[in-house]
């Protein structure tokens, strides 16, 4: 019985959204007639709409599943944890197999761990070293930085030693340039799945929730470049030309790279593009410009025409509407009428503006009209 | 992560398992779940006694907070019809709130406004075509193109709007209209 009951409402809403659509035949009017008659609620909800047949309810029930939803925090969250997981999941994985793969090496030849490390970068797709360069880096490396072996192999996920001593051996500097690039990118790998990097990537995340465009988050993490990079310029002046861009990378990748880089970087990108995309939907929806500029213009603009400044010294529109992502108004709705033509006064003055969508994309103005 | 696919899919369940999985857990999600079934109509019962949009949307809203704080003090058999009874008192107090003040004295019609809601008759052509014909005459020309469109010819609301080039709402509007005309000149004939 109950089940029936759910399966009649069903029918309802089904012709219900149908009717709104336009999508209304005769035949569909009759079946709507018989689930009104013998249902209250339905009879009711659908006198409800047949009043207001002209407007668009589509449009205010998504609006209201929205606003529902931000209540509740169904959809957005469940969206987080989802997100939250996977990342968990890759990094542990990523993890895993990195630090198996290391210790396997380690075994088989304990004083080649510098040559291992490029080689899982390799593995990767990240670094793309020509197996000729490799050759190179094994001397070296061996050579210049005894250090860089201990350092390697009692911590891999430590950046900065590993990187220092490949710097500051002069020696063949061609080669090095290129064992220094995937070597610490392959060290990038790891280090950003890792518990605390994952933690800081987090951190970076919220930063965006609160409004903190990705640019300013960006501008934090630069100074170990630059310190990497006066080291280099200490060096060799033309060094830092090269090293700047695989410092940075999570930062900057707009700058021109070697061959190598240029992979790593388009796997970045796709994370600045997701902050930046987070940002945008979380933020509430604003005109372009900011609401100061669109108060300000409303203060100029807004004038009681003559018929209606006899009868008031000032009155407010109310108007509702939700930005469309082109950045235009769609269709506005008038909840507090004026009359003398100042309704489609404010529309108008609304509709010249720009809007910039957001997460919470109703916008709802009272437009204050003065002599 | 089982509990993760577990509330990924509770479109399947019944009203009454997700008032008791709220119940149980106080997640709001599975309220709004099921608030979010019925809303269309909740919001139709409120347009139906506000007459107005705005007042409608915010009630909407207003009776989901009235629901969360309200869901546990009573014992709920039917969550549907508790529902509705809900939102319509809901809606009737805010209305009564705002008309009180100029018109106090009012309140026994109001009250007839909303509890003997004339019944919608079912609408059918009638088969006495000439009376049909007058007075469709006397309808304006917009009601009576597209109550015949509709009725005649067949057509859906949006199939009409393209061929009239007119708004989809004043489509609807239109026949509406041309259609609570129509019946008020054929039992004026009878």
């Amino acid at each position: 019985m109950k089940n029936k009951i759910h399966q009649a409402d069903q029918n309802f809403l089904d012709l219900l959204q149908r009717w709104l659509r336009g999508d209304f035949r005769r035949a569909d009017e009759k079946s709507v007639q018989k689930l009104t008659d013998d249902d209250d609620f339905r009879r009711e909800a659908m006198q409800g709409f047949s009043e207001f047949s002209e407007v668009n309810h589509s449009e205010k029930l998504a609006v209201l599943r929205q606003r529902l939803a931000e209540k509740t925090g169904a959809a957005p969250q469940l969206r987080v944890v989802w997100m939250q997981r996977m990342l968990a999941a890759a990094a542990v994985l990523v993890l895993v197999l990195g630090t198996v793969w290391l210790f396997q090496k380690q075994e088989i030849s304990p004083e080649k761990t510098a040559v291992n490390l490029p080689q899982p970068a390799e593995n990767q797709g990240v670094g793309t070293p020509a197996p000729e360069n490799s050759d190179a880096k094994i001397y070296t490396e061996n050579s210049a930085a005894p250090e860089n072996q201990g350092s390697a192999a009692d911590k891999i996920l430590a950046e900065k030693p590993a990187a220092k001593p490949t710097i500051s051996s002069s020696g063949k500097r061609d080669e090095i340039t290129v064992a220094t690039a995937p070597q610490s990118v392959s060290e990038d790998r790891p280090t950003d799945f890792s518990q605390p990097k994952m933690e800081a990537e987090m951190n970076e995340i919220v930063v965006a929730d609160d409004k903190i465009s990705p640019v300013r988050s960006a501008e934090v993490a630069p100074p170990p470049p630059s310190f990497e990079e006066k080291m280099a310029k200490e060096n060799a002046a033309d060094f830092s030309k090269k090293k700047m861009p695989t410092a940075s990378k999570p930062a900057n990748p707009a700058k021109s790279l070697p061959a190598g880089q240029i992979k790593h970087d388009t796997d970045a990108k796709p994370d600045l593009g997701k902050l930046r995309k987070k940002e945008e939907i979380i933020a509430a929806a604003e005109p372009i410009g900011g609401w100061d500029n669109f108060n300000e213009y409303i203060r100029q603009n807004a004038r009681l025409t003559p018929e209606a400044a006899k009868q008031m010294n000032f009155g407010l529109v109310g108007l509702q509407f939700y930005p469309t992502p082109e950045g235009e108004t769609g269709s506005i709705v008038i909840t507090k009428s004026l009359g003398f033509g100042l309704d489609e006064e404010a529309k108008r003055l609304v509709k010249l503006f720009d809007w910039q969508p957001g997460k919470n994309n109703l916008v709802k103005l009272e437009i204050r009209f003065a002599r | 992560m089982l509990k993760f696919f577990r509330t990924s899919r509770p479109d399947a369940q019944t009203d009454e398992q997700l008032l008791a999985a709220y119940l149980k857990s106080g997640d709001q999600r599975h309220l709004g779940i099921l608030y979010e079934r019925y809303m269309p109509m909740v919001y139709g019962v409120c347009l139906k006694i506000f007459k107005d949009v705005g007042k409608s949307e915010d009630a909407v809203m207003a009776i989901f907070e009235e629901l969360t704080r309200k869901v546990r003090e009573h014992q709920i058999e039917s969550f549907r019809g508790w529902l509705y009874v809900l939102a319509r008192n809901h809606c009737l107090m805010e209305w009564r709130k705002k008309q009180r003040r100029p018109t106090d004295h009012l309140a026994p019609e109001e009250m007839a406004r909303f509890d003997n809601p004339e019944t919608d008759p079912e609408f059918e052509l009638p088969t006495d075509r000439p009376a049909l014909e007058k007075c469709l005459e006397k309808l304006n020309d917009q009601q009576k193109t597209c109550v015949s469109m509709f009725y005649y010819d067949d057509f859906s609301y949006k199939e009409i709007s393209e061929k009239l080039s007119l708004d989809l709402g004043m489509v609807r509007s239109f026949i509406q209209n041309g259609k609570r005309n129509l019946k008020i000149c054929l039992e004026s004939l009878k």
